[in-house]
């Protein structure tokens, strides 16, 4: 038990409290261009978060083999914090530098008071990154089966599509933005794009190279075409396929958040833009850190996936 | 040739026939040449082994016979019916991996049955997959991976799976090759006796490199020289075959003899013929 109780994340979660909780310069809480007192300026937000994270360290910690791992994270993440905090509120170095870098109380804060803004953005986002992923992986799926097992089609598609994919769906998104005739066609047609080509390489790969044992066992088997195709050459391209969903999902959410800087009037990218425009970097790094947290979400779902689905891979 | 003509040709037919099998493969623009001239005769019931050194082209043999290769020339029938593909009267068991490995052993089991009886419900292909896996003792480990599965374990797996489709004819290229000595004999043993414990008697064609092996299991002895069959050896061992009291036979001492010689003479003549061959 005192094992438990004396370590490094523990004492640095204690400072922490007790340095968010001290009294700090009043200086601090003046808002750089109005004068006035913060409105964002309430630390209660930062102690709930502050209190979760270290519930979540502690039960990570009593799993044996995490135990190392959950207290050195647990450790930058804390001694960043107090850092962050030290800089910004204790100290108050330069107050011109407090509009850059606003104090993590304030930013906490943001999730509380505007939460409606920010779901709305993360449904309207959410609704958009859905549709082309989907479609992106589903198209890129089924067409790259299909082409991969061909050996004419995939000799004839694979060097072009090369060509194509090489080019990221980054570039060419303003360009949609502004010939869609819609923001919304644009969007999903760009996450459809970035997503698609890596899916639709990786597939005629994989089932270009397929282990010929495999094949030969289906057809031995007696296996047709359609059940070897969905029921063979689908699972046996699964655990790759699931493996790049991660990087996809990254793929995804930057063309998403590009195309919203760009021409959207709501969404996740598009309230950074707006508050990074409006000089506003409380509410910019509050945006920042949700996507932080949007992306850490998705990539738990992918890999909640991957243990159920492919099993046989690991 | 009349309806009537053509059944009374299958019926004296041998269960496999082989006639003039001509084998080319052509890799990086060049022609190469793999069985010539191969005739041979397998009746049903009968079990045969093809031994011969690597390289001999037996392996080349039984793909054709799966149907996985077409012959460059000559025919192959099996019951007087060209082969053109594999067919379901014709199971396999490969050297290894041949597993699907996201299925347990189950399904792997149960995935093939389905595949030759299309119309059969999931639970009833499940129960006959169940019964297969408990045949060649692995009832503690039907719901298992194969990647949790010993070499030895996932080939008897690939047993269960062949017989459960109830074939007329199993082939085997070396299926026990990858497998350490002991489970091999093991495995041997479990094969004979779920052979000769089975009525039907199965057309088994078992390619092997392992004299003593052949000569636990066969019926027959094809010895393969390069390209072409050496020669065709009668097994006459009486069955149900008891390793230990085959060993001690003087005839099984005789034979063994002579097919180890075979094996060396044939390393010899590559020695004659390419030079320092060793």
């Amino acid at each position: 038990m005192k094992k438990y109780l004396l370590t490094l994340p523990n004492l640095l979660f204690v400072v922490l409290l007790g340095v968010v909780i001290w009294p700090y310069s009043e200086l601090a809480k003046i808002d750089y261009y109005t004068k006035n007192p913060s409105k964002l300026h309430e630390p209660t937000v930062f102690l709930v978060v502050l209190v979760l994270i270290h519930i979540y360290y502690l039960v990570q910690s009593r799993r044996n083999n995490k135990y190392r791992v959950a207290n050195d994270i647990a450790t930058v993440v804390y001694l960043l914090l107090l850092a962050w905090e030290l800089v910004t509120m204790k100290f108050n170095i330069v107050s011109r530098i407090y509009i850059y870098f606003p104090p993590p109380e304030n930013i906490f804060y943001v999730f509380f008071s505007d939460y409606k803004e920010i779901l709305t953005g993360l449904v309207y986002s959410m609704r958009l990154l859905v549709i082309g992923f989907t479609l992106g992986i589903f198209l890129g799926v089924v067409l790259g089966l299909v082409v991969g097992w061909i050996p004419r089609l995939r000799k004839a598609v694979f060097p072009i599509a090369k060509a194509v994919s090489s080019v990221p769906a980054l570039v060419y998104t303003p360009y949609v933005v502004m010939l869609m005739p819609s923001f919304i066609f644009a969007s999903i047609f760009v996450i459809f794009l970035g997503v698609f080509w890596p899916t639709f390489m990786n597939m005629i790969n994989r089932v270009g190279t397929i282990d010929h044992k495999i094949i030969d066992t289906a057809k031995v088997l007696n296996t047709p075409l359609h059940t070897t195709l969905f029921r063979v050459i689908l699972p046996y391209t699964l655990p790759r396929i699931i493996n790049n969903l991660t990087v996809m999902i990254s793929v995804a959410i930057m063309t998403l958040t590009a195309a919203e800087m760009l021409g959207s009037n709501s969404g996740i990218g598009y309230f950074i833009r707006k508050y990074s425009v409006m000089i506003d970097y409380t509410r910019t790094i509050a945006g920042i850190l949700f996507i932080a947290l949007v992306v850490t979400v998705l990539n738990w779902l992918v890999d909640l996936l991957k243990k159920k689905l492919v099993r046989w891979d690991y | 040739m009349s309806k009537i003509e053509t059944e009374s040709k299958r019926n004296q037919e041998s269960k496999i026939a082989v006639e003039h099998l001509r084998m080319e493969y052509t890799s990086n623009n060049k022609n190469f040449l793999a069985l010539e001239d191969i005739n041979l005769n397998i009746e049903e019931g009968q079990f045969v082994c093809i031994i011969g050194p690597s390289g001999c082209g037996k392996s080349t043999l039984l793909s054709v016979l799966e149907g996985l290769y077409t012959p460059t020339g000559g025919d192959v029938r099996i019951n007087g019916i060209p082969v053109d593909g594999p067919g379901r009267e014709r199971a396999v068991v490969f050297q290894h991996y041949s597993l699907f490995p996201w299925l347990t052993a189950k399904k792997n089991v149960s995935f093939s049955i389905a595949q030759v009886n299309k119309n059969i419900k999931k639970t009833r292909a499940d129960e006959i997959s169940v019964e297969y896996l408990k045949k060649v003792g692995l009832e503690d480990f039907i719901e298992k991976l194969p990647g949790e599965l010993s070499g030895g374990m996932q080939q008897r797996v690939a047993i269960a799976r062949a017989l459960a489709v109830s074939p007329e004819i199993l082939l085997m290229d070396e299926p026990f090759g990858a497998v350490d000595a002991k489970t091999r004999v093991v495995l041997q043993e479990l094969l004979l006796n779920l052979w000769e414990s089975d009525g039907r008697r199965m057309t088994v064609v078992f390619v092997t490199h392992d004299i003593d092996e052949a000569l636990l299991l066969s019926d027959r002895i094809i010895f393969m020289g390069p390209k072409h069959i050496r020669c065709d050896i009668p097994v006459a061992f009486p069955r149900p075959r008891e390793k230990s009291e085959l060993y001690a036979t003087e005839e099984y001492a005789k034979l063994r003899v002579e097919l180890v010689n075979m094996f060396y003479d044939d390393i010899a003549d590559k020695i004659d013929i390419e030079g320092g061959w060793l």
